[in-house]
């Protein structure tokens, strides 16, 4: 079967040359890479914002751009959502969301694009009244109100702060499930990408460098970032939510809107977890565990300790430890040790 | 009020004498109304030729030179084509005893543009027939304008032409306007017709008809070269001198001016007042040239903003013209295009209505244009990008999302641009004239009340214009101020990352 999307795409900027070749497997596809990269580049040539040199794009079957074909922006069925992106700022936000639909081209209908994404109590704002975390779920709505054939979506959460990115990944999850859409997102967090594509592409100096399945591309790159794990919900207590994770450990998440047998995804700091040689007694971490030292690997500065759960199939967990605490705790592969984690170290996406 | 321009005047001309260079090299100076400048020219070339400094010649209209007098101008000779303020200059002792003489005489012609004259013989009647306009100063203020008058009332044509008359600023300017093929007749100065080469004169007024033109020279009290104006004036009276007045056209003669003459003051007439339809015409002209440049000056802003290409700086400095040339070059630059063999010749739109709306248009193009594209730049292009992304078309997404939020630098554009066309004045005197309930604007207006010696009605017209030029300056400067706020809501929404390559 071919893909949703093959496009070869070109172009020359001064001294920067794009090259890069996208026939997506999956629905979702992920651009990562850092800034200076070419990723905002790749989606401005889809959406067809810049002109590429000699580039194919062939979308759904439809030919966007060959040697003597340029479809203009207003006909490529792209929902686009820059980085910056560009709420018209003397619309209310209603308006903004209708922008794209008109008598002739009717989309999703607001009412259940602003329940998803719960923008229906600001309506009538304009953009200037609302909160970061707003305006892109604004932003998100527009490029969904006229029913695109794909979603672009740029760094859609690197302008908010990590308390509101991990509040609005939620939101794009939803969209995923709601609205069905193929997507390519791009951006410079593992996390964001690995919760939300099934394929990625690493991009530098406008190539690609790997591609394949996120968890595996990414493991690399995630070193410094969280540790990413789903589980089902089987308990809310007051000290937040029992999550069994596969293999049977079972981590308590801080969250009061998880109900029981509700599935969920969750980060955990690699900075925010501890080992212990044996037991510890009197401790107000909530999650405690048997681990067994999988491997510990040193990069740069970084000295990270990879442990595995026990049951069949449990995930491993990366613990950020010091050179003294290696010695102390005897951290050679094998070594049985306890994992303890405050529920605040667990955070739901 | 006098009092103060008195002063005004003295500081001019002390600044003026400050700021000459290498006085002792400087010749006398000689005030010289426009229809005289040959005469001057030539009284120069006998000084020159005694050994003399060059003559420095000021020319203008002869109100205009001895309102410069009276101001405390210092000269050593006045060579004025209306006797009347000579007199008046004789009266209040501001010209040495026995100074004011009469000293050439001429007279009227009819001219028509040369090959554009009638078939027939010309007969006067001709000047009544049809509809076509009369162009001719100011009937009480500028000598030709009464000389004019006197032969028309006297051979009984002034009633009928007077509603006729587009009044331009001068003797020479009257000669322009048929010059240029914009009018079928015009009368003129016989010297002034004969020195030009695009008339042809059609019909000399009988001296019987009409006043006889008489020019007059008075020796000033107030001197730059002690005894110049004695030895100027004795040169002029002379036979060589008399080489150079017919030279220029006229009849040399010599005579003093009488105690009669000597005692008129110009200043005594008056004035109806004329500032309902004035004010009514500049409403209608501002308002045309806000019709007719708008949508031009959005798309010329819009095209300075927006594209780049080759040219462009040309482009931009070309639009921006009209704001540095002087009014009056415009003005003859339009006269060159509307004028007889002209590229516009077949508009046939001078001394018009619409004449007056193409001079304000030209010349409050950039005023429109500057910040209407300053707005536009204000504008992130990515935005109009966006609307198309959301399946806009371009005119449409410049509609809907640039326009809206340019719209109060817009707005500014076109009362920056209308102030202006109201005020303008140099190339629409050239262009249109200034006749009343269709060409005379404030601006116009307040020349005409200042030629007339009108201080009371120019007061009144300045008050109005005053007001107009504050609220316009006002409101544009609001919208400005606004405008610049709302981008920067504008950006404060759309947080731009920096590095928008790769």
């Amino acid at each position: 079967m071919s893909s949703w999307l093959q496009a070869n795409l070109r172009i020359q900027m001064g001294s920067f040359e794009l090259h890069l070749d996208l026939a997506p497997k999956g629905r979702a596809l992920g651009i990562f890479g850092a800034s200076g990269s070419g990723k905002s580049t790749v989606l401005e040539l889809l959406a067809g914002w810049r002109r590429g040199q000699g580039q194919r794009i062939e979308l759904l079957g439809r030919v966007l751009e060959d040697q003597d074909i340029w479809v203009a922006p207003e006909k490529r069925r792209f929902g686009f959502v820059p980085q910056d992106l560009l709420l018209f700022p003397h619309l209310t936000v209603e308006e903004n969301l209708a922008f794209g639909q008109g008598p002739g081209a009717p989309g999703f209908e607001l009412a259940h694009i602003a329940e998803v994404l719960e923008l229906s109590d600001f309506l009538n704002r304009k953009p200037a009244a609302l909160s970061g975390g707003q305006r892109q779920r604004v932003a998100l709505g527009r490029a969904l109100a006229c029913a695109p054939d794909v979603l672009l979506l740029d760094e859609p959460l690197a302008s908010l702060d990590v308390g509101l990115r991990r509040r609005l990944l939620p939101y794009l999850m939803a969209v995923r499930l709601e609205f069905d859409l193929p997507l390519i997102l791009v951006s410079h967090d593992a996390v964001e990408i690995e919760a939300l594509c099934d394929e990625v592409i690493v991009l530098e100096g406008g190539r690609s460098s790997s591609s394949g399945d996120p968890v595996q591309v990414l493991a690399a790159e995630a070193a410094g970032h969280p540790n990413l794990l789903t589980g089902v919900v089987e308990e809310q207590t007051p000290a937040g939510a029992a999550v069994r994770v596969q293999g049977g450990a079972l981590f308590y998440v801080a969250a009061s809107n998880l109900r029981e047998g509700m599935r969920v995804m969750f980060t955990l700091g690699s900075d925010d977890l501890l080992l212990a040689r044996e037991r510890v007694e009197g401790l107000s971490a909530r999650t405690e565990l048997g681990v067994s030292v999988a491997q510990v690997e040193q990069r740069g500065d970084l000295l990270l300790a990879e442990v595995t759960l026990a049951g069949d199939g449990a995930p491993r967990v990366r613990v950020r430890v010091t050179p003294s605490a290696v010695q102390e705790l005897n951290l050679v592969v094998g070594q049985e040790l306890m994992l303890y984690a405050k529920s605040t170290a667990a955070r739901p996406l | 009020m006098f009092a103060h321009l008195d002063s005004l005047g003295l500081c001019l001309s002390l600044a003026a004498g400050l700021c000459h260079p290498s006085a002792g090299a400087q010749g006398p100076r000689v005030l010289v109304a426009s229809s005289l400048r040959e005469v001057a020219q030539g009284l120069d070339a006998q000084w020159q030729a005694q050994g003399e400094s060059p003559l420095e010649i000021s020319s203008g209209a002869s109100g205009d030179l001895a309102r410069q007098l009276i101001a405390g101008v210092a000269a050593d000779l006045i060579l004025s084509a209306d006797i009347q303020w000579i007199g008046e200059l004789h009266s209040r002792g501001l010209l040495e005893e026995d100074s004011a003489t009469v000293f050439a005489q001429g007279g009227l012609c009819v001219v028509a543009p040369k090959g554009l004259g009638p078939a027939t013989l010309f007969d006067v009647e001709m000047l009544s027939a049809g509809e076509a306009r009369l162009p001719l100063p100011s009937s009480e203020a500028v000598p030709l304008g009464r000389y004019v008058k006197a032969w028309l009332e006297n051979i009984g044509l002034w009633e009928e032409l007077k509603g006729r008359i587009t009044v331009v600023a001068d003797a020479r300017a009257a000669l322009a306007a048929v010059e240029v093929g914009a009018v079928p007749f015009g009368i003129v100065y016989l010297a002034d017709a004969r020195r030009s080469d695009s008339v042809e004169i059609l019909y000399e007024v009988p001296k019987d008809q009409a006043p006889v033109v008489e020019a007059a020279l008075g020796v000033p009290r107030r001197s730059t070269l002690s005894g110049a104006g004695a030895r100027l004036r004795e040169l002029l009276l002379l036979p060589a001198g008399g080489a150079s007045i017919r030279a220029a056209g006229l009849d040399p003669v010599q005579r003093m001016l009488s105690a009669e003459e000597a005692s008129f003051s110009p200043k005594s007439s008056k004035h109806p007042s004329v500032l309902g339809p004035v004010l009514m015409v500049s409403a209608k002209v501002a308002l045309a040239v806000v019709l007719l440049d708008f949508f031009p000056a959005l798309l010329m802003a819009w095209v300075l903003a927006r594209r780049r290409f080759w040219g462009r700086s040309v482009l931009e400095a070309l639009v921006h013209l009209p704001l540095i040339l002087p009014p009056t070059a415009v003005g003859w630059l339009l006269l060159l295009m509307l004028g007889k063999g002209g590229l516009l010749a077949s508009l046939d739109l001078l001394l018009t209505f619409q004449g007056a709306v193409l001079a304000g248009g030209v010349v409050a193009f950039p005023l429109f244009v500057r910040p209407m594209r300053t707005a536009l730049e204000a504008v992130d292009p990515r935005l109009e990008a966006m609307a198309r992304s959301l399946g806009l078309s371009p005119l449409r997404a410049f509609v809907q999302v640039t326009l809206p939020l340019a719209a109060r630098g817009i707005g500014a554009g076109v009362l920056l641009g209308m102030g202006r066309a109201l005020g303008e004045f140099g190339a629409t005197i050239l262009v249109a004239g200034s006749l009343l309930g269709e060409t005379r604007t404030l601006s116009m207006a307040v020349f005409e009340a200042y030629q007339l010696h009108d201080d009371r009605g120019a007061l009144q017209l300045v008050g109005v214009c005053g007001v107009i030029a504050f609220v316009i300056v006002f409101c544009a400067d609001r919208l400005g101020a606004d405008r610049s706020g709302a981008s920067r809501l504008g950006e404060a929404v759309n947080e731009r990352t920096p590095g928008g390559t790769p």
